[in-house]
Order: C-alpha cells, then structure tokens, then sequence
C-alpha cells in the first residue's frame, strides 16, 4: 500500500467509521477514503457509476481524463484528512498515485426548516435557521437575492475544525467593520469554537462584559433585515442561529417583524418594550426604595397598608426581595432545563404554592408578590433572550443602590446602567447608537 | 458625525441640575418686585457671550481651547487658564457638596451627607475615565429617560397659581444690581457650554442648533422663578430656602400613588448634577494633562476626585457651601465673560492676519 494511505490510515486507526473501499471508475482500480458516519457511500457509488458508465457508451479513454479532470482536484494527505474530517470523499488512484477530492451525497443529519423555537413571531414568515450553515446561507440568499451579498467562509480551529461565514451586503455594510471582523479572524485561525464565548474572546470582547458583541437570531427576517442595514452576519456551523453584529441597544426593542404592522401599532409596541425594560430595571428597587427607605413619599393610606401587609415580616425589604426574585431565577432556569411536560407544573408549585405559602408564612409581603411577577412579566417584553438576561442582570444593581440610597439610588442606578451602555463600543460603532434606515449604522 | 443633540442635551439637563435648587432662592433674595427684569438681563448676557464663544471657536475648525490659547506662549495659555481650571475645581466641589446636603436636608435625612457624596463622586468619576463620548450618549440616554418626567411635573405645578401674585410687574429701580444674590446667581448661567472649547474636533456639533436650543432653555428660568412666585406670593416664597421644591411639594393629585411627586423631580436633577460633575471633572483634567503630563488623563480624574471628594467632606454645612458660592463670583464672571471674550478676540486677529 502506498504511504500516503498508510499515513491516513494512521491517523484514523481508531475511528471504525473510517472506510478504504476499492471501487473501479471507467475501468480503473481506485481506492475511496471517507466516513461512514457523514458520508452516504451507497448513493455515492451510484452516482459515480452512473456517471461513468453512461459516459464510457461515448467514449471512455476521453470520458476517463475528464472525470479526473473535471471533478478532482489534486490534494496531499494532510488536505486529504481535513477533508474527510469535513465530510468529503477521497478518490485515490493506484495508478497515476494522485488523491482527488469528490463531493459525496452526505447522510441527512440536520433536521429541516421549521419555526424557530425560542422566539416567537406573529403574522410574519415562520421559518428559522438550523444547525446547518450552508442551508442557512441558502435562507438568506433566498431572501436577499441580490449580487451585492458576499459570502466569505473560513475553517477555524487547531484540532477540531469549524467553519464560520461571513455574509454581509457589499454596498451598505460598512468596510472599516469588515475589515476589523476579517482581521480578528485571521489571527485567530487557530482557536477551536465549540461555543460562542470563544467568539467572543477572539473578536476581542472582554471576559466580564455583560453586553455581548452579537444579536443572536433565529429568524431569517432579522437577519436579512440586519444586512439591509448594513450589518453583517456571522453563521458558525453547528449553531441554529445568525450573529448580527454588531449588536446595538436598540435591537433591545425594535424587531424587523414589527414593521408588517402599520405605523402607529409598531410605535406603541415600541414603547411598551422601552416600558417593560424600566419596569424591569424600576420595580424591585422601587419597593425596597419605598418601603425601607423613603416611605414618606407614598399617599398615607397606601404607605399604612404596605405596612399592614409587611407586619410581621422578620426582615428588610432588600432580604425579602432577594428571596424572591432569587426564587423567581430559579423557576426560570428550571423551566428551561425540564422535559416539556414537567415545565407547567414547576411554573404552578411555583408561581401558586410558594406564593401563596410564602405570603401566609409571613416571609414576604403581598405587593412584593405583585412586583416579582410584574417585574418578571415585563423582562419578557424585550426582544431576544439575551436581552432580556442583561436586563435581569443589571436589575440587581439597583436593587442594590436602591436599598441603600433610596429613590436617589434608583435613580443613580440607572445613570450607571446607561454610562455602562454609553461606554461600550463594538467594533468602534457605539452600543447606544440607532440604526438610521437604508445604509448605515451609527 | 453631527452630535449636536447629544451636545444640547448635555447642556439643558445641565443647566436644568443648576436652575431649580438655587437660582429661584437667589433671584428672589435680589429683588422684590419685577423679578424678570434680572433674568431677562441675564439670559441676554448669557446668549450674547455664549454667541462669542462659539463663533471665536468657530474661526478655529481644527483646535480646541487649549490648541487655540497655546498659539499664545505655553506660559501665557497657562496664565489664562488657570483661573478656568481654579473654577472648574471650585464649582465640582460646591455642586457636589451643595447637592449632596440639599438631598440630605430635603429627601434623605437619615442618611449622613457622606454617604452621598461618596455615591455622586463615584459616579462622575466613573462616567468622566470613560472619557467625553460616553458622557455625551450618557447625557442623551439619560434625558430621554427623565426629561419627560421633568416636563410632566412642571406642568402639574400651574394648578396653584394666582396670577396677581405677579404683580407689581415693573421695576424702575434696578435694585437688584446692588445685591449680591444677583451675582451668585449668575452660577446658573456660568458654567455648562464652556466644554464645547474643550470637545474634540472629531465630535462635531452645529452652532446655530445650540444657540436655538439656549432659546428652549430661557423659558425655564423664568419658570423656576415665577412659579413659586406666583403660588406663594413674594413676601412668602422669599422666605423659603428651596422656593421650588417647596412649590413641587405643595401640589396634591388625587390620581396619583405617591403624595411627594417632588422626590423624583428633584433627585433626576441630582442625577443631571452627576452628569456635568463628570463633565467637570472631564474638562479639568484635560487642562491638567496639558500642564502635567506623564500621567494619563483617566489618572488625573481619579486624584481629582479623591482630592474633592477629601474637601467636601472638610466643608461642614450649607452656610459654608453659599459663602463658597460668593467667593467663587469673579471666577465666575471670568468663565462667563472674559473667555469667550479672549477667544472671540484671538479669532478676529487670527483671520485679519489671514
């Protein structure tokens, strides 16, 4: 057997799915390297044989340089291996001792299009992307179709190979972001992106960084609706999402689906984002505000009956507030990470049983009961998930100010929040920034 | 990229942080009747200076206030600038330590005066290392959050007004010329646009916006003044030591959860305070970097600010804070008046000679 096999062989010595399988193409002996696991071997031969066979009634000495010409291209054993890895077919010939490169029929291992799954849309078109990328870039191509949309794609990683595209529209993105994007992932060629954080890290985000760089979405519109704004996207394979980049405060709010609705409705549901996520930020520290600290702001019969509820309540309002918004995180997490079916009972123990019996165990307050779920309720209005995690993040901060400080230390709390957003800058465009139209960011 | 809305924010919040704890006191203490014959008289010479400002700067596209002044001799900038920067200093302590005992006083009395210095002081400080823009996007974040809120309020405040109490209208006098209130009462004017000298080239803004956003502003003068005029009438409201919060306080609503609506009102205005203390803070650092160099300017902030946050803590009471106010009045006047002057001055010779 010749060396360069054996070296492949070597290298995938321990994977069984590794096959060498002698095959004749028009007449000549040659060798095909793959995966079983990716590769479907069966159709592939078919389609090799059939495109040698109806090709050999014409001519076959012709037909067989052809193929060889035509549809391989000459690779080394290292290429060789990356391309298995990838998923290719390697066509080794005995005879000229030459590895030619083919596109075999893969075997299906990506679900199909359906709706996405964590966001919802209403009356707007209900497809979403999948773990594959290159049907995710055929989505947006669908929908964009024009020949300014560049795609550029690259394999990342030192051992465990990735690969990561590009797409963005050639006369609206801005080049200087590009530029910086193409950059941070050339020097960075090397690092493995099993998950998104690493992304993070090589684009240059920092590690504590609240804010991250992308808006991660599953649905095609925002995406496509992000390249007519000049944005570009990031697929990375694998992930059933596009990384729109960069990610801006207002993404916060205005979502692309908003605009099938008439003016005036897509202006006040605006709004009532803008509101959920003051609400979310206000709330909480309002009541511990209020009650422990300046009461004597509130309408007296009001004041007398937030006493009332709270008599007996062993501890302060900071305590008591932390409990529960503590234990809504919980019911939260857990929601997410039980079985469909489990998930509405957790929500019923928690949102019924422990409200209840937490309020007749006189451990909190009727209105803080109110408040979470207020709070919690209004955290949802905001678009995308990761939003609404910054939101529930930074709502502690001014809990925080708020029980120490009062109505100043809310108010204090939110100056911080918007110096925080004011001071990040993603790849050099401002997070505070609005996208305005056609055209550019800024 | 034209920032001019993030500049005028800026400057309204400001100003608004500067009108409504002190200005309606001093105006009211220098006069006791025609109250908008001193206002009138300073808001013509606040927009007549601030004109000068801006078109002297304007004459110098490519340098701000300190490239202009250095065409001088090194020395000779230092010796202008000092007194800005001595005023820069002054004033960040009298805001900080004057807000912080009007919380105290009216809102948090169980809290030590401390505790809120420490809190206004690490927030202009974080805010002023992150540099002018942050400042600037914080100002336009923070004005869409408030403003409406502060709008609202001033609106609710017409429902006890007597319009006699406006009378008598004239003043044939001018009395108020001889009273020192008049002239502390210029701190409301003084301070707030002169960091467009000192905003880099690179943030754009348009001059005739901000003149046309001053013009937006001078209604709230007059508000702050007339307001607790006409509900309590002079002989009272020149007793109060806060005449506006107090007006704020005395509005009932029915609808509303909350009986002291005035808390919100009054502490968003500290928050604005906090803001152009970073602003403060911003400016005179860069004065210092100049002067000093060596040390990065996000360290001269932090020494500032740890040297003022040291002097407020030494300054004991409010009355100690007003004298401050009073001493600070030829600096004052220098910042308002002899800036814009020299710069305007500069520019003129500077294009002659071109």
């Amino acid at each position: 057997m010749n060396s360069i096999i054996v070296e492949i062989n070597e290298v995938f010595k321990d994977a069984e799915d590794f096959f060498i399988e002698p095959f004749s193409l028009a007449g000549e002996a040659v060798l095909l390297l793959g995966l079983h696991s990716i590769v479907n071997l069966i159709k592939t031969k078919e389609i090799l044989k059939k495109d040698m066979d109806t090709s050999e009634v014409i001519h076959s000495i012709k037909v067989k340089r052809t193929f060889f010409n035509r549809k391989g291209i000459e690779i080394n054993s290292e290429e060789a291996i990356k391309s298995i890895l990838q998923g290719k077919l390697i066509i080794y010939s005995k005879e000229k001792n030459i590895m030619l490169l083919f596109e075999p029929i893969p075997i299906e291992l990506n679900r199909s299009i359906e709706p996405p799954a964590n966001e919802n849309v209403l009356q707007g078109p209900l497809d979403s992307f999948i773990e594959d990328m290159s049907t995710n870039i055929g989505i947006v191509r669908k929908k964009v179709s024009s020949a300014q949309l560049s795609v550029k794609t690259y394999t990342l990683g030192s051992d465990q190979k990735k690969k990561l595209s590009i797409v963005y529209l050639d006369d609206r993105a801005d080049k200087g972001v590009i530029k910086k994007i193409i950059s941070h992932i050339e020097m960075n060629q090397h690092t493995n992106i099993l998950y998104l954080q690493h992304l993070y890290r090589f684009m240059g985000m920092r590690k504590w960084e609240v804010i991250p760089q992308f808006n991660n979405t599953e649905m095609p519109l925002e995406a496509v609706d992000g390249l007519n704004k000049g944005r570009v996207i990031l697929f990375v394979d694998g992930f059933p999402f596009a990384l729109i980049l960069p990610h801006l405060l207002w993404d916060m709010f205005a979502q692309a689906n908003d605009r099938n609705f008439a003016y005036p409705i897509m202006s006040a549901i605006r709004f009532l984002r803008v509101l959920g996520a003051l609400v979310t930020l206000i709330f909480p520290a309002l009541y511990v505000a209020l009650v422990a600290v300046n009461p004597e702001i509130l309408k007296i019969e009001l004041a007398l009956s937030i006493a009332q509820s709270r008599e007996g309540i062993p501890y302060p309002p900071f305590v008591e507030i932390t409990i529960m918004l503590l234990i809504l995180e919980l019911i939260i997490e857990a929601s997410i990470r039980l079985p469909l079916s489990i998930g509405p009972t957790v929500t019923m123990v928690g949102g019924i049983v422990i409200g209840q019996a937490v309020v007749d165990a006189k451990l909190v307050s009727n209105l803080l009961i109110i408040i979470v779920a207020a709070t919690s309720i209004a955290n949802s209005s905001v678009v995308g998930f990761q939003n609404a995690l910054i939101l529930r993040l930074l709502k502690y901060v001014v809990v925080i100010f708020a029980s120490i400080y009062g109505v100043l230390g809310i108010l204090s709390g939110l100056v911080l929040i918007s110096a925080y957003f004011a001071s990040r800058e993603i790849f050099g465009i401002p997070y505070t920034s609005l996208t305005k139209g056609r055209g550019g960011i800024g | 990229m034209d920032k001019s809305l993030q500049v005028i924010c800026m400057g309204l919040m400001s100003h608004f942080g500067l009108i409504f704890f002190i200005y309606p006191e001093r105006i009211i203490a220098s006069t006791q009747k025609g109250h908008w014959e001193p206002i009138l008289i300073q808001c013509v010479i606040f927009i007549l200076f601030l004109w000068l400002y801006l078109k002297g700067l304007s004459y110098f596209p490519k340098q701000d206030i300190i490239g202009i002044l250095k065409t001088l001799g090194k020395a000779f900038s230092f010796t202008l600038l000092f007194p800005v920067l001595l005023y820069l200093i002054i004033t960040t302590i009298e805001l900080v330590s004057a807000y912080a005992e009007v919380t105290n006083i009216i809102f948090l009395a169980n809290t030590p005066t401390w505790a809120i210095i420490t809190l206004m002081i690490l927030i202009s400080t974080y805010i002023a290392v992150k540099g002018i823009e942050t400042i600037l996007r914080t100002a336009l974040l923070i004005f869409c959050i408030f403003f409406p809120l502060i709008l609202l309020t001033l609106l609710i405040c017409f429902q006890d007004v007597d319009w006699h109490n406006a009378f008598p209208i004239m003043d044939t006098g001018f009395n108020f010329f001889r009273e020192p209130p008049f002239y502390t009462s210029f701190f409301s004017f003084a301070i707030v646009f002169s960091f467009l000298g000192f905003i880099p080239k690179k943030i754009s803004y348009n001059s005739k916006k901000i003149m046309f956003a001053v013009f937006f502003l001078i209604p709230f003068f007059f508000l702050s003044v007339y307001l607790p005029l006409l509900t309590f009438g002079n002989e009272t409201a020149s007793t109060l030591l806060f005449p506006f919060i107090t007006t704020l306080d005395k509005v009932q609503l029915q609808w509303l959860i909350f009986d002291r609506a005035t808390l919100f009102f009054a502490l968003s205005l500290v928050t604005f305070i906090m803001l152009l203390t970073s602003l403060l803070l911003w400016q005179s650092s860069i004065i210092m970097s100049q002067y000093i160099p060596g040390l990065k300017q996000k360290y001269h902030i932090v020494v500032l600010s740890v040297s003022i946050f040291i002097i407020c803590l030494c300054i004991p009471s409010w009355q100690e804070t007003e004298k401050l106010l009073w001493w600070n009045t030829a600096f004052r006047f220098y910042i308002l008046i002899v800036l814009p002057l020299i710069i305007f001055l500069i520019g003129v010779r500077r294009k002659r000679l071109s």
